[in-house]
């Protein structure tokens, strides 16, 4: 081979190594960045620098019928659409019996969005509906843990629509209207539960 | 005026006959031996008439008897102790000492165990409804008084038939429950009124001879009544009362020459009033408000709903139980059931509204079932739409809107989205939810809160009172296997079935005691 031959297939090396660089290294990184903006896992529990505040969570009462609610150390946000979101990814963690949860395993919060007047609009991944085990008590139960967590929790937020994957979204299982922002019901939470925190509840 | 005025309304005196039967038959002292009466049994495919005997003073029929009638293998059980009776796949055992029948493990209780005599074994005839009916899979009911045992979802109204007669008048009382329609044809010598029923449960009174009518008697076919005319016969009037009972009276005046209603003359000023307080007999009818009914059995195709534990899914009893109900309705009722849907499709819950709508229907029932998060919560429920949940207007929904009008001027009228059809009817269908939640009350388990408003869906756009039924939670187990067995669910339709008829007493306008005691007294 020449010296002109093995030049030119120096640089056919080279540009294959940057090339690799870019695809395997460059281009992973940046589409990181970009799930982390569009879609939240649970997050691990709140580490010790993080700040934490007190949020009431809510879960199946103990005859099954309606909600309670449970104290837990949330991670505290800046700003009220921030807050919203930590609490319903610690709403939407897992937890162990005597607890249960009325949101579908997998569930995943995509996105929070808040208007000027108040309405919380709740993007979810599409397990809040493709897992859900119906049933209208099962629906109304997991639309009110929802709107309550929101609205209890973040006392600027007075209504919550909820949407799956970017979309409005007739009802989560055939019962309950999704179509609007929905308010908080005081009817739902048992409120006689000795494990319910300071709920304030319109 | 001074009229003579008589009242017969006399039943059958079977009751009478009954207790007669038993009195003798204890004086004999012959405890064991068998009295034969007889019951008629109507079927889709016609009646048979079954022999019913007293047996230590129990009313009685014969094994072997209801054997040859539905089909029925009997068999003694030296093993068990008892009888065993067979139909198809269903096997009934029961025990010669015990008061009860295990069908298919279910318990049913009985006035008496088996009664073996001379001519063969014999239960009670509280057997054909509380566990023949559970063994054929069909409903059937007894009805003491006539002797009728009903299978299946026959059209056999009561008609009790009383009659008044004076100055030159007799007035025929035809009391039907439930309503039945009719129609009355006259030739020379019949007045033939036809109900549009499978047959009549009637009561006739004693023989009444008069110069306008001389009798009075079964028709030619099963549900047709014969009213027999005298000589004097010129002509007769007939109106239909509705009254809050859930029965309707036929009044059919026989008139002789010359002779006008009196009660339709009552308002006729160049005739004096003999009756000032008497409507009009047209006023006595009573509008049917509620003449079509949609059901909505829940999910479908696709959309499985709740699923139970086993694997009963929520479509499938949504849609037994409204084929049930619908069955009930239009055979005992006759009133028009829409269904959303009759087979295993996906019905979009926009589309359930507007089948609803466009069948211009006055009462929408949507059938579901219900599940929970743990498998502790039981029993039905019934909901309506909470109009401040997910529809996000109230009462104050509506617009009111100024259109011109034909000839000028403008006319406000207003305008509801027709999404929001419910607005006006939440009242209505609050007080359903009301009814329907007391029913089911009576007669199955019910969730411990009562009838609850909820922002359901396919609510939203029904034009009509509309509510929600929940029958019960299939994330139960033991809840599940009941949703699933044909007695419960009979249980649920009756339950349902009540209702209805409870609904139509409140909304329809009934009649007011004044007006029903002007026609049945003299003042």
């Amino acid at each position: 081979m020449t010296t002109r031959g093995w030049r030119w297939l120096l640089v056919v090396v080279a540009a294959g190594m940057f090339s690799a660089w870019l695809l395997f290294v460059t281009v992973p990184d940046l589409y990181e960045d970009n799930q982390d903006t569009e879609a939240t896992v649970p997050r691990e529990a709140p580490t010790e620098l993080a700040r934490l505040t007190t949020a009431t969570l809510f879960y199946v009462s103990d005859d099954g019928e309606r909600l309670m609610g449970v104290e837990r150390n949330v991670v505290e946000g800046d700003a009220p659409v921030e807050q919203a979101r930590h609490v319903l990814e610690a709403q939407f963690l897992g937890v162990e019996p005597p607890l249960t949860s009325t949101i579908p395993e997998g569930t995943l919060v995509r996105a929070v969005y808040l208007t000027d007047r108040g309405d919380a609009f709740v993007n979810l991944s599409r397990e809040i509906s493709s897992k859900h085990s119906g049933g209208s008590l099962s629906e109304l139960l997991t639309v009110y843990t929802i709107v309550n967590a929101v609205t209890v929790n973040v006392p600027s937020i007075r209504a919550v629509q909820i949407l799956i994957e970017g979309r409005e979204v007739d009802t989560l299982a055939g019962h309950v209207d999704l179509r609007r922002p929905i308010t908080p019901r005081a009817g739902w939470v048992d409120l006689a539960s000795p494990e319910v925190g300071d709920i304030t509840v319109p | 005026m001074a009229r003579e005025r008589l009242t017969h309304r006399v039943r059958w005196p079977r009751l009478l006959v009954l207790c007669l039967l038993a009195t003798v038959l204890q004086a004999t002292d012959r405890p064991a031996q068998a009295q034969p009466q007889s019951l008629t049994v109507m079927m889709a495919t016609g009646h048979q008439t079954l022999a019913a005997a007293q047996v230590n003073d129990r009313q009685m029929v014969a094994l072997g008897d209801l054997a040859s009638v539905f089909g029925l293998s009997v068999q003694e059980d030296s093993l068990a102790d008892g009888l065993t009776v067979a139909y198809r796949d269903e096997v009934v055992v029961l025990p010669a000492t015990q008061n009860l029948a295990s069908v298919g493990g279910r318990i049913v209780t009985l006035p008496s165990p088996p009664v073996r005599t001379s001519s063969g074994w014999y239960v009670p005839i509280e057997f054909l409804d509380r566990v023949l009916g559970l063994v054929i899979n069909t409903s059937i009911e007894r009805r003491q008084q006539s002797g009728l045992v009903i299978v299946g979802n026959l059209r056999v109204p009561t008609v009790d038939v009383g009659y008044t007669v004076g100055n030159g008048r007799v007035q025929l009382i035809f009391e039907v429950t439930p309503p039945a329609p009719y129609t009355i044809e006259e030739d020379q010598q019949h007045l033939l009124v036809k109900f549009d029923a499978d047959a009549l449960d009637l009561s006739l009174p004693e023989a009444a001879s008069d110069s306008l009518v001389t009798s009075i008697q079964r028709g030619t076919e099963p549900s047709w009544l014969t009213i027999n005319l005298g000589s004097e016969y010129a002509t007769f009037e007939s109106a239909l009362r509705n009254s809050v009972t859930g029965t309707s009276t036929l009044l059919v005046s026989v008139l002789s020459e010359g002779v006008t209603n009196e009660i339709t003359a009552t308002n006729t000023p160049s005739q004096p009033s003999v009756n000032e307080t008497a409507p009009p007999l047209t006023e006595l009818t009573t509008p049917a408000v509620v003449r079509t009914i949609v059901l909505d059995p829940g999910h479908g195709g696709d959309d499985h709903g709740a699923v139970g534990p086993s694997g009963v899914l929520e479509k499938q009893v949504a849609l037994q139980v409204a084929e049930r109900l619908q069955r009930a309705i239009e055979s005992r009722l006759g009133l028009r059931v829409v269904m959303t849907r009759n087979d295993d499709r996906m019905v979009r819950l926009d589309e359930r509204a507007a089948i609803a709508n466009n069948n211009k229907a006055d009462l929408f029932i949507s059938l579901h079932a219900n599940a929970a998060l743990t498998p502790l919560p039981a029993g039905a429920g019934v909901s309506y739409l909470s109009l401040d949940d997910a529809s996000g207007t109230s009462r104050e929904g509506s617009d009111n809107r100024s259109v011109s009008v034909l000839g000028g001027g403008l006319r406000n009228i207003e305008a509801v989205s027709w999404e929001m059809a419910q607005i006006s009817h939440i009242d209505q269908s609050a007080m359903f939810a009301a009814i329907v939640d007391a029913q089911l009350r009576t007669m199955v388990d019910v969730r411990p809160s009562r009838s609850q408003a909820a922002p359901l869906r396919v609510l939203i756009g029904a034009n009509m009172p509309a509510v929600l039924v929940e029958l019960g939670f299939l994330s139960n187990p033991n809840e599940e296997q009941k949703l699933t067995s044909a007695s419960f669910q009979e249980t649920l339709v009756q339950a349902l079935f009540q209702s209805i008829v409870g609904f139509r007493v409140h909304v329809e306008q009934p009649i007011s005691p004044e007006v029903g005691n002007a026609f049945w007294e003299e003042p």
